[in-house]
């Protein structure tokens, strides 16, 4: 079996095509001249093959052979390498493709999943409180400037609120950390209520007038506290920030346009968030001795008052599956 | 502008000769690069180096780089000879480990005290990066091959420490002004001290148009951030930053931020490739480079939706796209073919200095 080859001496750029065979333990080189000369096989190192490209054999003086890749050539000479033989048979298939994919998807799950949440848990609890309140305070200014004001509630209501959230406030670890605002909303941010970074939480206006029950309010105020005692609006930006950086490192993009599709990302993160609130205020619910059939009550309130399809979905925006979780504060005041 | 515009070789072989006859050259060829990757086979690559490196806990990575350069060098060839990336994976993995422990080092005095990360950074990691600089220019040329032989580059640490950290500190201190230089040494400094074996690359000083790219370029940066706030303050999707961002709006934003910039960017891309290259010869061997702004905005722009909307999957498609698109705006011009002689020094070029500098970010590439 002869098989053409172009042989390169490397004091030379010019190439000179060349036929080789086999005979006993040498490997023959018929030059152009019809001369012949010769390399003992187990004196070749040969590039190990990759995607059916010309192989390369580099024989004892440094000169090298390029060869069309060829089953012979692995017959002949010793196996290069046996991790990059390994190798390129795995990348020759279509379904260890798949599989790689397959792969790739669960540990990128994984770190998603686990990895990401317990990291951003950790780096939220180990935060210097100061660093929070100055997130916390960037927030409130940008949130001034779209719009909101000095709260328009009477001073009354406000107090009667307050003393009613205390309790719940003074059941937990460092209860200095958590402050309530009440604040006059943009008419586009409908009723609702936010936890900010560093424990700080605000409920609108349209929130409060939306019903004279106190109890319902104070509903909405302890699911406001259960985000704010999980530290999950800081969990939420660390984990942001986090996949943000890793989608910019891996695909190379610096512009933030890989991080687009990291708001969908997120979104799953916050159903999360937001089951674990829900639970938080049932149980701070039961402890300040009102049932969680007030939260019920609210999220019923809000279901009916707003079209949930409409622009106006205000607190529950960003708060799906509502009957579901109606039927869950139903279950927890039982 | 227009005269800065051609990057005309073809002009400087013509005055080559003695007389103004010389210049149609008959025996001159013209030598188009070679590209046959595949998407669909450097996906296949690209995905088991992927998951090998998972499962072998990142061991794996310095063959996964190994198989990605020689899959790419391999697919490139030049009169019908293929290009060759022959360093070993053993000793980049080594290199990376390096670069891991420096990196790791800076991260972890980052997280004890900022200070110290500063501190390192400038006493430690600033004094390395002009070796770092020629560590890798000197791997990758060592370690490129076509015809069995090697890519040799000759830099010194005090070029390189007098065009990155001189021009560098000079360009921050001008805020920017002085970028054109540091681009021109910079490919001075890349092409001029590259050998293929013993023959020498040189840069022609001259070359002019990176002054009018840098303008330009502020221009279209500049001009157009304005243009667009207009229309968007207009359009009143500005404001639209609430709780609930509209897609429409979100899009709106992006692109007013990002799109005078990335076009800017893909228009001094398009510029540099064409100028460090237009400049650099190799004896009788010229560079016709002529990438075009609109061709590669849109292979670029298109790679960025690709991957948007395959979650990343198309990631060894954009490699390919982008990497065809230059090397077939790239053409070799030579008019005694190529002959050229081996260098008799073949020693070899560690990996560390070209791992810390793609760890920090330094890299400088071709590719």
């Amino acid at each position: 079996m002869r098989i053409p080859a172009t042989y390169y001496n490397g004091a030379q750029s010019q190439g000179d095509a060349v036929t080789l065979h086999v005979d006993g333990e040498d490997l023959i080189i018929t030059l152009p001249s019809g001369n012949e000369t010769f390399c003992p096989l187990a004196d070749i190192s040969a590039e190990p093959p990759l995607a059916g490209m010309a192989r390369h054999l580099t024989l004892y003086d440094g000169s090298i052979l390029e060869v069309d890749d060829h089953p012979v050539l692995d017959h002949w000479l010793k196996p290069a390498g046996r991790i990059e033989a390994i190798a390129n048979w795995l990348e020759q298939r279509w379904p260890v493709a798949l599989g790689s994919v397959a792969v790739t998807a669960g540990f990128l799950w994984a770190l998603y999943a686990f990895a990401l949440p317990a990291t951003a848990t950790v780096i939220a609890h180990n935060m210097p409180q100061a660093w929070s309140r100055n997130i916390a305070n960037a927030t409130e200014e940008l949130l001034l400037r779209l719009g909101f004001g000095p709260t328009e509630i009477s001073q009354e209501r406000q107090e009667a609120l307050r003393d009613g959230f205390a309790p719940m406030i003074a059941a937990l670890p460092d209860p200095e950390r958590y402050t309530l605002e009440f604040r006059k909303g943009p008419p586009k941010f409908g009723p609702n209520a936010f936890a900010l970074p560093g424990g700080r939480m605000m409920v609108l206006d349209d929130l409060v007038k939306l019903t004279d029950d106190d109890y319902e309010i104070l509903g909405v105020l302890a699911h406001e506290l259960g985000h704010a005692y999980y530290r999950h609006p800081m969990r939420g930006a660390i984990q942001l920030g986090i996949l943000g950086f890793l989608a910019a490192v891996t695909i190379g993009d610096t512009s933030g346009l890989a991080s687009i599709p990291l708001i969908a990302v997120q979104a799953s993160y916050s159903r999360e968030f937001e089951t674990e609130a829900d639970a938080f205020a049932a149980q701070a619910m039961r402890d300040a001795n009102i049932s969680p059939d007030a939260l019920a009550r609210m999220f019923e309130r809000l279901r009916d008052t707003y079209d949930l399809s409409g622009n106006e979905a205000g607190w529950f925006a960003s708060h799906p599956a509502l009957n579901e979780r109606i039927k869950a504060a139903r279950d927890a005041a039982k | 502008m227009t005269t800065d515009d051609t990057i005309a070789r073809g002009a400087d072989f013509g005055s080559s000769g003695t007389t103004s006859q010389d210049q149609v050259m008959p025996s001159e060829r013209r030598y188009a690069i070679q590209f046959d990757a595949t998407g669909g086979e450097y996906f296949r690559i690209w995905i088991v180096n992927v998951a090998l490196s998972i499962i072998t806990f990142g061991i794996y990575s310095a063959w996964a780089t190994v198989r990605t350069r020689r899959y790419f060098y391999g697919k490139t060839s030049l009169d019908g000879t293929p290009f060759q990336f022959t360093a070993k994976p053993v000793p980049i993995l080594i290199g990376r480990v390096i670069a891991l422990a420096i990196f790791g080092t800076y991260s972890v005095l980052g997280q004890v005290n900022p200070l110290w990360a500063i501190g390192f950074l400038f006493f430690v990691i600033f004094p390395l990066l002009p070796w770092m600089v020629v560590k890798s220019q000197q791997f990758r040329a060592r370690y490129t091959v076509w015809r069995n032989i090697p890519f040799r580059f000759t830099g010194t640490y005090k070029e390189a420490l007098i065009v990155y950290v001189g021009f560098g500190v000079l360009t921050i201190i001008t805020a920017g002004v002085l970028l054109p230089l540091l681009w021109k040494y910079a490919a001075k400094f890349q092409f001029n001290n590259l050998h293929y074996g013993s023959s020498k690359f040189s840069f022609d000083e001259e070359t002019k148009g990176f002054w009018s790219t840098f303008w330009i370029a502020a221009g279209i940066t500049i001009g157009g951030a304005f243009v667009l706030s207009i229309l968007g303050s207009l359009l009143g999707l500005i404001g639209g930053l609430g709780p609930s961002i509209s897609p429409a709006g979100l899009a709106l934003t992006l692109v007013m931020v990002y799109g005078p910039l990335f076009f800017a960017a893909f228009f001094v891309q398009v510029r540099l490739f064409n100028l460090s290259l237009g400049g650099t010869s190799l004896e009788d061997v010229g560079f016709v480079p002529n990438m075009r702004v609109r061709g590669w905005a849109w292979v670029q722009l298109s790679n960025v939706l690709l991957l948007i909307v395959t979650l990343g999957i198309a990631y060894p498609w954009t490699l390919v796209r982008s990497a065809r698109y230059k090397l077939e705006h790239l053409e070799l011009v030579s008019d005694t073919g190529f002959n050229f002689e081996g260098f008799a020094d073949r020693s070899k070029v560690g990996a560390a200095g070209a791992e810390i500098s793609s760890d920090f970010g330094f890299e400088i590439s071709l590719f």
